[in-house]
């Protein structure tokens, strides 16, 4: 059993978690979530969501949105007043501000379901924290339904529910539980599940935090022609696989996703996982796609200044030896060949391999950095400061693949400098040569295009087992010297996979607003054009605006995502950490 | 002969440049008010109408002719968008940063004297290819939009875009380019039919020398033949200077810019005569062409407030578009408004020839037309681009419910008459409207945001809409 939060297995196993009322069977509280059925395509479970607001990524979202000029034409559109009339209305009515009706509303517990049928249909449980604000809300709608053009609706009492039926809507409401459903029929089930289920056992417990759980059933919407269809393997599209095969393996290999959102501590988290029935045979997903038994994704590269950061283990030698497999044998052979015509090309230029020979010997490590960099022009400074970009690719043999490419690269630099006259330089670094390809800085160069494009330099070299290219030569050393400092340290001082859960991590990423905030600084002049004469803007709303995002950058702390395999399956999760 | 050319010789010479005073027959009214905040402004929205109305003609002409409030901060503020703009080598967005001014400068008839000149002095972004030296072409005549006619004429010989504009920088001793001077001539300062073949041909010589370094006009005696030319039968060792001063002297230099403005700013609906137009040129020329006293005697005068000016010209795009914006009150992206009025063959920077935009009912074709009506609901949906200039936020600023008033409303403000004979159709077409879509309690900010929309937009669609 993987480890799981607390409050994640309470939200998940809803038939597995112990009831924890008190009193006899008869009086125990029957919780709207119990009408759901067990069969569903979708459920979703929510605790606490009136809780949501107070997260502080999302209270400095609200904020921004409601000070933003760019937002403000859609608070001051027409048909946003008609949702605000709406509240306005229940506000007055009900004697409640808007924060308290929220609260009082979505305090307690949500139950969203889509059942399966053709076409499937919607069912929603709600557990209000207030028992006596359902029957005031539905007083309000009956007022509401004879003031409107159909003037008339349903009602009756099933089981001490009291219904209605507004149009297409029916809705049965018993003290703080509300029923709501397109279905009349779907909504009767609803309502004789939850006064026939035994409350004295698996009724899930209410969570006194903000949580969200969903699980999808994949096996029961892989039966849909539809959802068959867009998981046909292998897939029409040969750049799928490549990109997302190992993820549209998962949509076809597991049986279920499970998604929980949950405020653990000072975290945001928000895990999704891919499982199957215990006993369940899965394959371990893609070959070459994600990292076998014993590799995981390397450490991400983080030098100083990085707004993001990725890592990845991807065994192409792997995908195309199993290409066959992958694309079909008629593909595989079409694509066999078409990579022995490239070779045959290829010789011209003096390279002595194919593209699949090129693409073996590359990784299976990737990482990309993006971080802020030093101007790379002393003679050309751009009006906005870019960040810079770094790529790194383990190379399987550092030596052949030096070979192959130099004389691929000295034809490169010869076009290059004759058609956009950009000059090959050589520098080193370390051990390391760098190859550093500058663009003509002369007056007559200069007035042609965006002087931003003096952001860029392009550098790379081969070094270190690694193929390492990025926009800046500054930002390519400050890497190197990451890669070296990592090369010091003691076997398995690299960074550990996740504490929480023995997982083959396969992916990693780090994000940085904060950082992002800071070179917004290095754009405020393209920002600021672009907030006036795109979006209409003033001067001075654009500036407003230029703050008031770095200010919200500035306020989201630290995101990062990890994804691999566990002993019960697949899992991705993200991080949001408050600054 | 047309009913615009009937009244225009209807007009006798002696009284037309007089200065309008109002009378009971002729008041100055919300309709002389919006026609000269047209023709001088682009457009007016509502409430600058009534303001002009309550101050009067001759206020509301010094405030025209005099820089708003904040004009020097817009200025600083709109030369750094365009500074970013070149910068970033696209030519949109410079086109994006001029309609930036005309959309929201404090200063509006000097961007629509910016623009004509523009016209006039026809210079291509598509052959000049020099982002740079096309603003600071348009910063220069800017500056002398309401100056002095001379000061700009010379400034343009020796503008860098100009001189690669009219092959001036290929124009040499010994090879002399012809192009420039022909258009100096016919184009800037003359017309056809004031100068000769051999007029054309020394002026060439004395324009030679000339050419652009650096992003700079640039001199080279050597390249300039300095002989003696003979150009309007006057000898000398004349240069560009003296060119310029040559084509002022020529009383059909006055009589060339003075027409070139009544089609600009009064009518281009019919020909007016040389004796209609003489007093104007007779103190153009002696004022030194002097272009504010000249815009200024036109604008208030009895002629530009008759039937023979009010409705009388074809709304370029640029009026179209920033007109409907200052009428609506509203603000829209200037990259979206730039692009609209390229579609709708007004491209700045980029005027189709040498002799600028043709103009008149040549704005309307059976493409262009359609584009035009398209554009009116687009500028109304209230959505998307166009959420900064929705119809019905000055219909729940006005407190309008009804169909009816709405209707009138936008008559009134887009044709200064809520009595117009389209208005019973207009509102049984909103009444159709209103009763579609949801109908319960909340629904009814949305519905009458609808009809707001529908309003403005049946409005904008009279034929008479393209006239300004």
């Amino acid at each position: 059993m993987w480890q799981a939060s607390r409050r994640v297995a309470a939200g998940i196993a809803l038939a597995a978690c112990l009831w924890s009322g008190t009193g006899s069977a008869d009086d125990a509280p029957r919780t709207a979530a119990l009408a759901i059925p067990a069969e569903t395509l979708l459920r979703i479970d929510a605790s606490r969501l009136a809780d949501i607001v107070r997260v502080p990524a999302v209270e400095a979202l609200s904020d921004f949105a409601s000070a933003s000029a760019l937002f403000a034409p859609l608070y001051e559109n027409p048909e946003a007043f008609t949702a605000r009339e709406a509240l306005l209305f229940l506000e007055r009515r009900l004697e409640l501000d808007r924060d308290e009706l929220w609260e009082r509303l979505a305090g307690g517990r949500w139950s969203f379901a889509v059942l399966p049928g053709a076409p499937p249909l919607g069912l929603i449980a709600i557990d209000a924290l207030d028992p006596d604000l359902p029957g005031r809300i539905l007083q309000l709608m009956d007022e509401l339904a004879s003031r409107s053009a159909a003037g008339t609706f349903e009602t009756s009492v099933y089981r001490d529910f009291d219904c209605r039926r507004y149009g297409k809507l029916a809705l049965a409401i018993q003290g703080p539980r509300i029923l709501l459903s397109g279905d009349r029929q779907i909504l009767k089930e609803a309502v004789d599940r939850l006064q026939d289920a035994d409350a004295t056992a698996n009724a899930p417990a209410a969570a006194d935090e903000f949580e969200v759980h969903a699980r999808v059933d994949l096996a029961r919407l892989r039966l849909s022609p539809e959802v068959q269809a867009g998981l046909k393997w292998p897939p029409d599209d040969l750049g799928a696989i490549a990109i997302l095969g190992g993820w549209l393996d998962l949509f076809r290999q597991y049986d279920r996703i499970d998604v929980s959102l949950s405020q653990p501590d000072s975290r945001l988290l928000l895990d999704v996982r891919f499982t199957s029935p215990a006993g369940t045979k899965v394959q371990p997903g893609l070959e070459g796609f994600w990292a076998p038994e014993g590799s995981e994704a390397p450490p991400l590269l983080m030098p100083t200044g990085v707004l993001y950061a990725s890592s990845w283990h991807r065994d192409y030698q792997a995908l195309w030896e199993a290409r066959e497999t992958l694309i079909g044998a008629e593909r595989a052979e079409r694509v066999t060949k078409a990579d022995a015509d490239a070779g045959a090309q290829m010789q011209v230029v003096g390279a002595e391999f194919t593209p699949s020979d090129l693409l073996s010997q590359l990784g299976p490590e990737f990482r990309t950095v993006i971080l802020h960099s030093t101007p790379p022009y002393a003679d050309v400074v751009p009006p906005n400061r870019l960040p810079a970009g770094v790529a790194v690719v383990s190379l399987r043999d550092e030596s052949r693949v030096r070979t192959w490419m130099s004389p691929v690269f000295r034809i490169l630099n010869l076009i290059l400098n004759g058609d956009q006259g950009i000059i090959s330089t050589a520098e080193r670094h370390g051990d390391a040569e760098l190859t550093i390809l500058s663009l003509p800085t002369k007056p007559e160069a200069l007035r042609r295009g965006s002087l931003d494009r003096f952001n860029f330099r392009t550098t790379y070299t081969i070094s270190r087992g690694r193929f390492v290219i990025g926009t800046t030569p500054a930002a390519v050393k400050a890497v190197l010297d990451v890669l070296d400092a990592e090369a010091a340290l003691p076997a398995g001082g690299l960074a550990a996979s996740d504490s929480e859960s023995p997982l083959r991590v396969t992916d990693r990423q780090s994000f940085s607003p904060a950082e992002l905030a800071r070179a917004l600084n290095g754009v405020a002049e393209a920002l600021g054009r672009s907030l006036v004469l795109v979006a209409g803007l003033t001067v001075d709303e654009a500036e407003r605006e230029t703050e008031r995002l770095q200010t919200l950058f500035g306020s989201l702390g630290r995101i990062e995502t990890s994804a691999g395999f566990g002993p019960d399956g697949f899992q991705y999760r993200v991080q949001w950490f408050e600054p | 002969m047309s009913s615009a050319q009937q009244r225009l010789n209807a007009i006798s010479p002696r009284t037309a440049w007089e200065p309008f005073t109002p009378t009971r027959r002729s008041r100055w009214d919300e309709l002389k008010a919006a026609h000269l905040l047209r023709r001088a402004a682009f457009g007016a929205s509502g409430p600058d109408v009534a303001r002009a109305v309550q101050a009067g003609l001759e206020e509301t002409l010094d405030q025209l002719f005099a820089p708003g409030s904040g004009s020097a901060a817009f200025d600083a503020d709109a030369d750094r968008l365009e500074e970013g703009a070149v910068a970033s080598g696209d030519a949109r967005q410079l086109e994006a940063a001029w309609m930036h001014r005309l959309l929201n400068s404090p200063f509006p008839l000097r961007e629509r004297l910016t623009l004509f000149w523009h016209d006039h002095f026809a210079t291509s972004q598509a052959k000049v290819d020099n982002l740079a030296l096309m603003r600071d072409q348009v910063a220069t005549l800017r500056r002398d939009a309401l100056g002095n006619f001379p000061e700009m004429l010379h400034a343009m010989t020796r503008d860098p875009a100009m001189l690669i504009w009219l092959d001036s920088n290929t124009n040499r001793k010994g090879a002399a380019n012809e192009n420039y001077a022909r258009e100096v001539f016919e184009l800037f300062s003359l017309g056809l039919g004031n100068y000769s073949e051999q007029d054309i041909r020394e002026a060439a010589r004395a324009l030679t020398g000339w050419s652009v370094r650096d992003a700079r006009a640039h001199f080279d005696p050597a390249q300039h033949d300095d002989s003696e030319k003979t150009v309007f039968e006057q000898r000398g060792r004349f240069t560009s200077g003296d060119i310029v001063r040559l084509c002022l002297g020529r009383p059909a230099c006055a009589m060339f810019l003075v027409r070139k403005l009544f089609q600009e700013l009064v009518s281009d609906a019919g020909q007016p005569s040389e004796e209609l137009l003489a007093p104007l040129a007779e103190g153009f020329r002696q004022r030194d062409f002097d272009i504010a006293w000249l815009v200024r005697r036109m604008l208030g005068s009895w002629l530009f407030y008759s039937d023979a000016a009010i409705q009388q010209r074809v709304k370029s795009p640029v009026e179209l578009i920033v007109g409907t914006v200052k009428a609506l009150e509203g603000r829209v992206g200037p990259v979206q408004a730039a692009a609209s009025s390229a579609e709708l063959g007004q491209r700045l920077y980029f005027p189709p020839s040498v002799k600028g935009w043709d103009g008149g009912r040549l704005w309307l074709n059976s493409s262009t037309l359609m584009r035009r009506q398209n554009l009116a609901f687009e500028v109304t949906r209230g959505i998307g681009e166009s959420a900064r200039c929705d119809p019905a936020r000055l219909v729940r600023e006005q407190g309008l419910r009804t169909a009816d008033d709405m209707a009138g409303f936008f008559l009134r403000l887009f044709h200064q008459t809520a009595d117009h004979p389209q208005r019973a159709r207009i509102v049984e077409q909103l009444e159709v409207e209103a009763a579609a879509g949801p109908q319960h309690p909340f629904a009814q900010p949305a519905r009458t945001a609808r009809l707001a929309r529908a309003a403005a937009h049946l409005a904008l669609t009279l034929p008479e809409y393209q006239l300004g």
